[in-house]
């Protein structure tokens, strides 16, 4: 008989019940986000999901993999065989069903990310391209693993459609614990699973605890709501309880929060009702009489291992910038190496040949070069010419452009400006190896300028930044003003621009030169929301001997991550700047 | 096509599934551009458009559904080259998906490769661009689509008219079709051009009260449970929507258009900057859309009040001081505009 968890639930029991849940209504769910180093924990809760889900063989998508072999497209070999385009099923089609892995999904290019979330939205593949036009079956469950460091996520359009979350970074081997299910308990549950009744309170605590825990899309209430159903029909009930409920919390909206609930803190201080604290009889949080949907939050939350709360708000942390912040940048990663269409060229100088375009050019002369052939009783072959070749065109890889916004201002410059050129050089080291380009602006006084254009020279960044001076007001709306237009040249240029922006946000040069608090501040402000429409990723570095709101509002005007200049060397500084930006 | 979720079974977004409904009532409005969040049902809606078409005339066997009412003009070179006259047949308006990653090839057609390699024939295959043609062409992440693609496409949807001039083919076709565009606008920037193109565009957000959101989990999950039969319980809300849409398309040349709203119009556009004329146009042929599905014999101020955002919001000049608030530019010169109406005693 089944060995269901009891109500110490440990992080491997959750694992257990996910592999559990995938087996039985995976492509309901969409799928998995198993956050896990390689390993033995992981290896072994996936020969769970071989288990349960009675699938031996777990098909894996590689980051490489290609458009073509993704979704189908023209089999090469048979159409040249054949003189005639012959399609083959893509990757996707032939997982119809099927639980894939798609491992380090953190380096997923771009569009196979969206093939993926086509295929689990519509559970079919429409392809229009080499010539082939065809719809395919594509119901996969995808368990898409990312190897849980700290900086690297998978893409947030993808997470979305995957109903379950799974986070074994912390399990180790020894927490491997006794399993919970046999394929036969599944089986079991593939007959109920459609018929489990769920309460309306129960419903709606979910629907309103994924709202307070700042969850928008609805497409992860709905998966608790699925896993609630499917997780009474694994215990043989007849209906959702609280436990159910719980776990469904636990597995799909928890790791998605995006804030931590006002009452997730702990309870009342009794400094706010000094008085009542003595009474015994009413506890402080009943007075408020907490909904349902609180107190299943508090009992989930309490379940939780400890530690897993803070990780929660770092986390919640960077889903806000990655959903704002990087956008630009992801967007133009997926043109890199994308092909764009195909041309008349040599193979031998290099490039892939495009067999379509190339039996297309070669399509219309066939008949003539039959006819010149001289000997007419060869076999009837294709004959292409060198002619003929066509070569796929890509996309290159675009530049990327590092643009340093420095506050020499008075202010600014007094306390912090050698520890920001500090900063500055470690950083632009670093843009060194990614071969970045570097740029840099001043600004003190009456004007901003572009002290370096875009270049890749190391040595002259630091001489211009070693030459800075300090001192004067600070024309904060000039130096956006110019950031913006660097931006938009970048942006022509086909580059990605990225700014470090160092100041302590204390603007007093209005956009007209007059020095005034007031109309600096309220100019720097709308040229910072101007700036924020553009792609470019922004860093706010607040210099200030005591970080002030201003920078940070300077920062949430500009959309951008914000950073107070710990009183350290240059060395953290640098460290917290990498953590920042990705 | 069985298999949509019904588009009146959808929850709120009422913006969107209007705008959709005068995109299917008037097809002239120049199409509809939708931008939101993950799992804001986008698509879903869009989708489910497809299943309250109304049925048209079509010259059968025809690659491009060519109109047999229709002058030459109009007609593809094969139907307009044809003396006898042709057999009709009547076919759904066309839903055509443009999957993301979609070849040029596929897109606005190319050479038969095929017939070309066995017989050495010469024969255009006709692409996504043909079978759109009088009817929907929907991109999904019309946002991320290849720059090239999106060439094409603009210059088509501009035109009426595909020209494909490849592989030995010169080949010209109509292909007018209502572009529907949607996308997640943090995945990534839409081009100015495009956006412009689009007759309508629509913000659609996750709606924020518990009760909303219940309800869609719960109408979803039933749909999940069982399609046909969720399908089955929307059927008749599903066949009225759709003999409403039908009526209005067929009205829509009797809606009478008052002078003042023409005016009105041409106020709105001036004191909001946007430019050329194709705004105000668009305008007024939406608020007519608008009056005929609501089955009203004349156009009010009204109608074109709740038209307005969807027709402006994306063709505002862009003030670099007042970007983020699209909308809210929108509306102030509307509520301006109207109390001044009002005062004249005029809506």
């Amino acid at each position: 008989m089944t060995m269901v968890p009891t109500e110490t639930t440990s992080l491997w029991a959750d694992a257990e019940w996910a592999a559990a849940l995938l087996s039985l209504i995976g492509p309901k769910l969409g799928g998995l986000h198993l956050r896990a180093p390689p390993g033995p924990v992981r290896d072994y809760w996936l020969d769970r999901v071989r288990q349960l889900s009675g699938q031996m063989h777990l098909r894996k998508i590689p980051a490489n993999i290609t458009e073509g072999r993704l979704l189908g497209g023209i089999d090469l070999s048979a159409t040249l065989q054949h003189g005639k385009p012959i399609s083959e099923t893509g990757l996707l089609g032939e997982c119809d069903k099927q639980v894939v892995i798609a491992a380090m999904a953190e380096r997923l290019p771009r569009n196979t990310v969206h093939y993926l979330c086509a295929a689990l939205d519509d559970g079919l593949i429409a392809i229009a391209r080499d010539g082939i036009e065809t719809k395919t079956a594509a119901r996969i469950t995808l368990i898409a693993t990312d190897e849980g460091t700290e900086d690297e996520w998978a893409h947030a359009a993808l997470t979305d459609r995957l109903g379950l979350s799974l986070d074994m970074t912390t399990l180790g081997i020894h927490d491997v614990d006794d399993e919970c299910f046999k394929r036969s308990d599944v089986e079991r549950a593939l007959a109920n699973v459609g018929s489990v009744i769920m309460s309306d309170e129960h419903l709606s605590a979910l629907a309103s605890l994924a709202l307070s825990l700042g969850i928008d899309s609805p497409r992860s209430t709905l998966a608790a709501v699925k896993v609630a159903r499917a997780a009474a029909a694994l215990k043989q009930k007849q209906a959702v309880e609280e436990e159910e409920v719980a776990l469904a919390l636990r597995l799909c909206l928890l790791p998605r929060a995006q804030q931590i609930p006002e009452m997730a803190e702990p309870p009342p201080e009794p400094e706010r009702e000094p008085e009542q604290t003595d009474d015994t009889e009413p506890p402080p949080m009943t007075e408020q009489s907490p909904p349902e949907e609180e107190r299943l939050l508090e009992a989930a939350l309490a379940q939780l291992p400890e530690g897993l709360l803070e990780k929660l708000q770092t986390q919640a942390a960077r889903l806000r910038q990655s959903s704002t912040g990087t956008a630009g940048a992801q967007h133009r990663h997926q043109n890199r190496g994308r092909p764009t269409g195909t041309f008349r060229g040599d193979h031998r100088r290099g490039g892939r040949v495009n067999i379509l375009a190339t039996l297309r050019a070669a399509a219309p002369w066939q008949p003539l070069r039959r006819r010149e052939q001289s000997d007419q009783t060869a076999p009837r072959r294709l004959q292409i010419k060198r002619e003929d070749i066509h070569l796929t065109r890509f996309l290159q890889h675009r530049e990327t452009l590092t643009l340093f916004v420095v506050d020499a201002s008075g202010s600014a410059a007094l306390q912090r400006l050698a520890e920001a050129k500090g900063a500055v050089e470690l950083l632009l080291a670093d843009c060194y190896i990614r071969r970045d380009q570097v740029a840099l602006i001043a600004f003190r006084d009456d004007t901003a300028e572009l002290l370096l254009p875009p270049t890749r020279s190391l040595v002259r960044a630091k001489k211009t930044l070693a030459a800075l001076p300090g001192g004067g007001a600070t024309p904060m709306a000039a130096a956006l003003d110019l950031t913006r237009d660097m931006a938009e040249r970048a942006g022509k240029q086909g580059t990605t621009m990225q700014y470090v922006l160092l100041t302590d946000g204390a603007a007093n040069v209005a956009r007209d030169g007059t020095r005034n608090r007031e109309a600096g501040t309220r100019d720097a402000l709308a040229a910072a929301r101007s700036l924020s429409m553009s792609p470019a990723n922004a860093l706010i570095i607040d210099t200030a001997q005591r970080p002030q709101p201003r920078a940070k509002e300077l920062a949430d005007a500009l959309r951008g991550a914000y950073i107070a200049l710990p009183k350290a060397d240059a060395k953290t500084l640098n460290r917290a700047i990498r953590a920042a930006s990705t | 096509m069985s298999t949509a979720y019904p588009f009146t079974a959808i929850v709120s977004q009422d913006d969107m599934k209007r705008a959709l409904t005068i995109a299917a009532v008037d097809p002239g409005i120049g199409g509809v551009l939708v931008l939101g969040e993950r799992g804001t049902g986008k698509s879903t809606t869009i989708r489910a458009l497809a299943a309250l078409l109304p049925k048209i005339a079509v010259v059968s066997g025809c690659a491009y559904q060519c109109d047999p009412n229709a002058p030459k003009e109009q007609l593809c070179a094969a139907c307009a080259s044809s003396k006898v006259i042709a057999d009709t047949k009547y076919i759904t308006i066309p839903v055509v998906d443009l999957p993301l990653g979609s070849t040029e090839d596929r897109v606005v057609g190319a050479l038969d490769i095929e017939r070309a390699l066995v017989n050495g024939e010469k024969v255009f295959q006709p692409g996504l661009l043909a079978q759109a043609n009088r009817g929907f062409l929907y991109v999904d992440e019309v946002n991320l689509l290849e720059d090239h693609i999106v060439d094409s496409l603009l210059d088509v949807a501009a035109s009426g008219e595909n020209v494909v001039e490849r592989e030995g083919l010169s080949i010209r076709h109509p292909a007018q079709f209502v572009l529907v565009g949607s996308g997640n606008p943090e995945e990534g920037e839409l081009r100015p051009q495009l956006q412009d193109r689009f007759g309508l565009s629509v913000d659609v957000r996750t709606p924020r009260d518990v009760a909303t959101r219940v309800n869609i989990i719960r109408s979803r999950e039933a749909f999940d449970q069982d399609r046909s039969v969720f399908r089955k319980k929307w059927a008749r809300k599903e066949s009225a929507l759709r003999r409403k849409i039908q009526t209005a398309r067929d009205a829509l040349d009797t809606i009478d258009t008052p002078a003042v709203l023409l005016e009105t119009a041409a106020k709105l556009c001036l004191a909001l900057g946007t430019d050329g004329l194709r705004g105000e146009l668009t305008l007024v042929r939406s608020a007519r859309a608008l009056a005929a599905f609501e089955g009203k014999a004349a156009v009010t101020l009204d109608h074109l009040k709740i038209i307005a955002p969807s027709v402006l919001r994306h063709r505002l000049r862009r003030d670099p001081l007042d970007e983020s608030s699209a909308d809210i530019r929108v509306e102030r010169v509307i509520t301006e505009l109207f109390t001044n109406n009002d005062d004249d005693g005029a809506n």
